[in-house]
């Protein structure tokens, strides 16, 4: 169990999840997600490597921006005979974040 | 306020008790390489809702790990701790005091706790029976149990949480995802491996119950601007985004 929590174990999307990659303006469909990375359907292939910035839409509104790298594009089957891929994706730190600091405020809080 | 409230991992020790079998069991086992917290922290999911054993990413990726027991391994343990009498309240508390302390925060400050848990059988009375025997043992009178399996965003939603407590990132991430309630991950290992996405959607991260429950306080203190998560949302660093953001207010 605890190789599967380092893994972040995927959670199944019902196509709630929307997303938008913000560098080609192309919205997508998010098939999987995990804190590691996510899934989705695009009408073509992506440059493994490639870094891009993803606008997440959340089932209420919400939206979330990540940046991502390509670590797989492979085609997929379709029912309606159009060409689409499954492209992976990791997430990857943006020089913005400060993962320590919200930490230090529940430990001034807490002490 | 209405919080959902994770036991295994989060208050109730199963880590101790998963180990201690482990090693009796496959005595061949390095305890020290088991001894990692969050080894068997939490009961396991069904098959079909993990990552592949090869580590490809078929799908979403996701960080490699190192693994301590095989599958075969640890469903042996479990199948071994399903047999012991009352299983479930023999357990310790992570964090002495806490439980206790959650139950007086919440008459003084009408909080209402709901314990969430996807504990598997063991022998003995129900699983709900067990666990909220334990709670009421460690201090908390009373206690709303709800063993259930699947989706936590889902049970979130349908159950009107404001905020909910987990060990595991995957059910903090299916709350932001499925419902409009926090997530509040309370992550005991090294700091270094919170995913770092966590932040970016919505979930905060915390690394005891004690700071989890400093955090609730804070952001509910009377007079401060904002809703009730909104504050906690300010508190925890986190980004949001238009139209709402990943703590979205209190339906109270």
């Amino acid at each position: 169990m605890g190789s599967e929590r380092r893994r972040s174990p995927r959670v199944a999307l019902l196509g709630q999840v929307h997303g938008h990659i913000a560098s080609l303006d192309v919205q997508v469909k998010v098939r999987e997600m995990s804190l590691g990375g996510l899934s989705m359907e695009t009408p073509f292939a992506f440059p493994v490597g490639a870094l891009h910035d993803f606008s997440l839409t959340l089932g209420d509104g919400a939206s979330v921006q990540l940046k991502g790298e390509v670590v797989y594009s492979r085609p997929m089957a379709t029912t309606d005979g159009t060409t689409a891929f499954v492209t992976g994706v990791r997430f990857v730190a943006d020089e913005t974040d400060d993962a320590g600091g919200a930490e230090q405020i529940i430990d001034r809080i807490s002490s | 306020m209405r919080i959902g409230f994770d036991l295994d991992g989060c208050l109730a020790d199963l880590h101790t008790a998963f180990v201690q079998t482990a090693v009796r069991l496959y005595p061949e086992l390095d305890p020290a390489a088991i001894g990692s917290k969050d080894v068997g922290s939490s009961p396991p999911e069904p098959e079909g809702e993990t990552t592949t054993e090869d580590g490809t990413p078929e799908e979403a990726p996701t960080p490699a790990g190192d693994v301590p027991m095989t599958r075969q391994q640890t469903d042996a343990v479990w199948t071994h701790l399903e047999t012991v009498e009352n299983f479930w309240e023999t357990l310790g508390e992570i964090e002495s005091g806490a439980i206790a302390r959650l139950a007086a925060l919440a008459d003084e400050r009408r909080w209402e706790i709901i314990f969430i848990t996807s504990r598997p059988h063991s022998a003995g009375l129900t699983v709900q029976r067990q666990s909220q025997r334990w709670l009421q043992r460690m201090g908390f009178p009373l206690p709303s149990c709800f063993v259930v399996h699947g989706s936590r965003g889902r049970i979130a939603e349908a159950l009107r949480l404001d905020v909910v407590v987990d060990d595991r990132p995957e059910n903090c991430l299916d709350v932001v995802l499925e419902s409009k309630a926090g997530a509040i991950l309370i992550w005991r290992g090294s700091k270094a491996n919170v995913p770092v996405s966590a932040r970016r959607l919505g979930i905060a991260v915390v690394s005891t119950v004690k700071a989890t429950l400093d955090a609730l306080v804070e952001a509910d203190k009377p007079g401060s601007e904002g809703g009730l998560l909104d504050r906690l949302r300010r508190l925890f660093g986190l980004r949001t985004g238009s139209p709402s953001s990943p703590f979205r207010g209190t339906r109270s």
